[in-house]
Formats: structure tokens, sequence, C-alpha cells
């Protein structure tokens, strides 16, 4: 029973994924209940109720909000020279989300959006 | 001042006290042993008051304000105070961190079978709402069939629904990512049963209309738990509609105590299936290890390894955590936790390390 339990436990969180490759659309309504909410509008952090520096990603609606009235996206020609990916790759103390970073497919994610147009 | 503002932030994100369910089957078989609420957490009744002195290094009056206040039988009252300090590192780079974790008072005030429960604290404000920096993460009427905590009992209110091995530890990805987030309250109406061979939890809830939760979702969970001596098995199910998703998700609990090494293990693993208004839904994986020892008197130790995979059609969007906790408990009312995690997205391929070591110091009322 024991060794059973124990096995099936952990044979479930090592699930392997099958896919090689990013076929997630770079859409930012996706981009944003799938990256943005759970990453950054967590706690009293980002989310509606603290709106931490007066950004909240707690929806797409919300988020789409932030993002155009904090010029998170300037150049869209220019994925990396954005504030939104600056803050992500940055180092130090710049560095968001401050509890972990994002997967570099999520980042790369929200480059590829950008250089698609960022359209919201 | 940024490194403030960021320590500030990483404090908001660390709040909030639980129950410790390691000391299930290690000392007891339900979280009513020790706990007033039917699910652990918060408020401690007679026997969780002589747990905290009898595991503290040099005892101490368990009672409220150390036996300086006398209470009527029928009022409880408590706190938490968390403060916390060290070093974090988000991926960018190491960071000094200091910051407090909760400021928090509780309340019951029991009348026959019947309980007003509700809690006070305060947390970061939203800005230009200075109102806002006071919240009640939990206010509820409760029935409970018997005062020993067995038996049936209801509660409808403000409250986080019980799912999940509820850790302490709301870092655990089986807690942030596995519907039982840190600030996840919401209002609902509860049903239970506990006993120490069995226990189940069944709630409807809905998401909070004044202020918002970290859960935007309608829906119901149930956690159902059945021990065989020193040992259990759980299963567990949340449903949650909210205005852009649906989620399902299920899984399984399982605890073991070896009372010869004195090593109790815990685990607890789900599929998380998100259906999506904006896009192809997505499956995910939340998984977390968890292994208490019991080194010495007064000690207590923790190490946990986490899985999370956001989606499992992606590859390099899993993470991996390892974290150890070591708890020493003074003297009553006080606790310290020298806190350390370390997260690797891919296994190390997908991203940036990060991690943190922080000092916390816990008082309670």
């Amino acid at each position: 029973m024991r060794p059973l339990l124990f096995s099936a436990l952990i044979a479930l969180a090592t699930t392997a994924c099958a896919a090689d490759t990013d076929e997630r659309p770079a859409d930012f309504a996706y981009i944003a209940k799938t990256i943005l909410e759970p990453s950054c509008a967590t706690a009293a952090c980002h989310n509606a109720a603290t709106a931490r520096e007066g950004l909240d990603f707690s929806s797409v609606a919300a988020s789409r909000e932030t993002m155009q009235s904090g010029g998170f996206v300037t150049q869209p020609d220019d994925p990396p020279n954005n504030r939104i990916v600056f803050i992500l790759r940055a180092s130090g103390e710049e560095r968001m989300p401050v509890d972990g970073p994002l997967p570099d497919a999520d980042i790369a994610l929200i480059e590829l959006w950008i250089a698609n147009g960022a359209q919201y | 001042m940024r490194a403030l503002v960021i320590a500030l932030t990483v404090a908001a994100t660390a709040t909030v006290a639980h129950a410790y369910p390691q000391y299930q089957l290690s000392r007891e078989q339900t979280c009513t042993a020790c706990h007033l609420a039917p699910t652990g957490g918060g408020l401690l009744n007679d026997n969780g008051e002589l747990t905290d002195a009898d595991d503290a290094k040099w005892g101490g009056d368990p009672t409220f304000l150390h036996g300086g206040a006398e209470l009527p039988e029928w009022l409880h009252l408590g706190g938490d105070v968390r403060l916390a300090a060290g070093a974090s590192n988000p991926g960018g780079g190491v960071g000094p961190a200091a910051f407090p974790m909760q400021l928090e008072l509780h309340g019951q005030a029991n009348r026959g079978p019947v309980a007003v429960v509700a809690d006070l604290g305060v947390t970061i404000p939203k800005e230009g709402e200075p109102l806002s920096v006071v919240m009640s993460r939990q206010h509820y009427l409760q029935w409970m069939q018997h005062d020993t905590g067995e038996g049936w009992y209801g509660r409808a209110g403000r409250f986080q629904p019980t799912y999940g091995l509820r850790l302490a530890e709301h870092t655990a990805y089986t807690r942030r990512f596995g519907g039982a987030p840190l600030y996840g309250e919401t209002y609902g109406a509860s049903m239970g049963w506990m006993s120490p061979e069995a226990e189940i939890h069944v709630t409807g809830f809905v998401h909070d209309r004044w202020r918002p939760s970290v859960e935007d979702g309608d829906g119901a969970a149930i956690y159902a738990e059945k021990r065989f001596g020193m040992k259990s098995i759980g299963a567990e199910a949340r449903y949650a509609d909210g205005d852009e998703d649906k989620r399902s998700q299920g899984g399984l609990t399982g605890k073991l105590w070896l009372d010869g090494p004195g090593v109790l293990f815990q685990a607890e693993a789900q599929l998380v299936h998100q259906k999506l208004d904006s896009g192809p839904s997505r499956n995910q994986v939340v998984a977390y290890l968890m292994t208490t020892w019991f080194p010495a008197h007064s000690y207590m130790l923790n190490v946990g390894i986490g899985h999370y995979d956001e989606d499992v059609k992606v590859p390099k969007v899993d993470r991996d955590a390892v974290e150890a906790n070591l708890h020493w408990f003074p003297k009553a009312h006080m606790e310290l936790v020298l806190m350390t995690r370390l997260q690797l997205i891919g296994l190390g391929g997908g991203g940036d390390t990060s991690g943190y070591g922080l000092l916390q110091f816990h008082y309670r009322l």
C-alpha cells in the first residue's frame, strides 16, 4: 500500500511533457491569463485588491489597461528593448516577479507578441 | 529604497499563519486536537496551548497574553506577529530582504455549539485607499456538533475553502498553484465531518465581490482523508468558474509517520485543467513531497521538494523547488524559523535559478 501510494504520487508529480515545441498563441489575452495573472497578481502584489505601484494584472482587461497606461511596450520593432521584457530579465532589484523568475519560454512568448505588433 | 519596496512586496506575498499539519499523525490525529477551527489554523485550544508549552525549550505559560488576562470560557482571543529578514534572489542577483509577514488578531465567541469567528489584520494597502490596509481574511459563523471537535460541523462566511494538505508553507506549488493560494479566501458555506479515523470537507464558494481575492471564481471544493493508524490517504477535487476561465482539478494526498526515526512524510499531487476563453485549454501538474523530522526537543526540520508544470504541452516551463525550514521553539508563544528555498526552471535549462534564505520570528499572542 505504502510504496504503491508514494510511487503513484511521485510518478504523477514528475509527469514529463511530450511536446518539443511551444505552440501557444502569442495573443495578449492568452498571455495575460496564463502568464501575467498567475505570476504577477499574487497575494498582495499586483492583484486587484492591492495593485502595487498602481499595476493590476488580475484579469485580461486589467492587464491590458496596466500595460497600455504603464508604457510597458513602446518599441514593437525591438522586443528586448521594452519595459516589460527589461523587468522580466533584469539583474538585481529591478527583477520581477520578486518570488522567482518566469521561464525563458514565457518571456519568449511575450517577446513574440511584441514582435508581432503588440496588439491588445 | 527600491530594495525596501521589493522587500515589502515580498512581505505581502509571505504572510498568514496556518496550522502545522506536520503535527498530524506525529502527535495527534485531527486538526481539532490542537485548533478551534475544524480545518486547523488560527486559535489554539487547551491541548494546542499545552503542546506549544511542551515543545518549547524553556516552557512558559502558553495561554493568552502568557496568562496575564483571564478570558471567560466562551471567548477566545489571540494573534500572530511574524517578521523575517535575510536575502533573496529573484533570478537576477542576490539582494537583502527584511519585512513584516503578518500582524493579525483572532477572535472566537462561543454560545453552545455555535461560534462567531473573525480575524483582523493589516496588509499592504491599495494606493489611494489607505483604509484598505485593514482586512479580515476570515469571518464566519460556525456550528460544531461536539465541543471535542469531532463529529459534524458547518460554517458560513469568508474563509479558505478546505483543500489539500493545508501546509503553512504557502510558497509550496500545491498551495500557490494548487487551489489554496495565499489570500485565496472566498465567501462560502461548508459542511464536514471529523474523527480520528477520517475527515471530509465540502465547500461551496463565491468570490469576494467587495474585496478582490486571489480566487476570482465561484465553485466547490471537496477534501476527504482516511487514516490507517500512522498513515493516511486523501482525495481532493475542486472546480472554479471565473469570468475568463474554468479550472477543474483533482488529486491525492498521502501521509506516513515512522515512529522509530520520528519522520513524517506528506505528499500531494494534482492535475489541473484550465479551460480558457482566450485560447487553447492547458493541463498542469502540481506536486509536493515534504519530509519532517523532529531531531531533538523544540526542533522541527522540514525538507520539501515541489514540482509545477504550468503547461504539460510546452517544453521547459516546468519548475522544481527544494525547501528546507528549520523551526526552533525557544519558549511558549515564540518560534524562530530558518527558511531556505531554491527553484530551478526546466531543471536548470528553462530560465534563471532563484531562491531565498530568511530568518523568521513568530510571536503568538
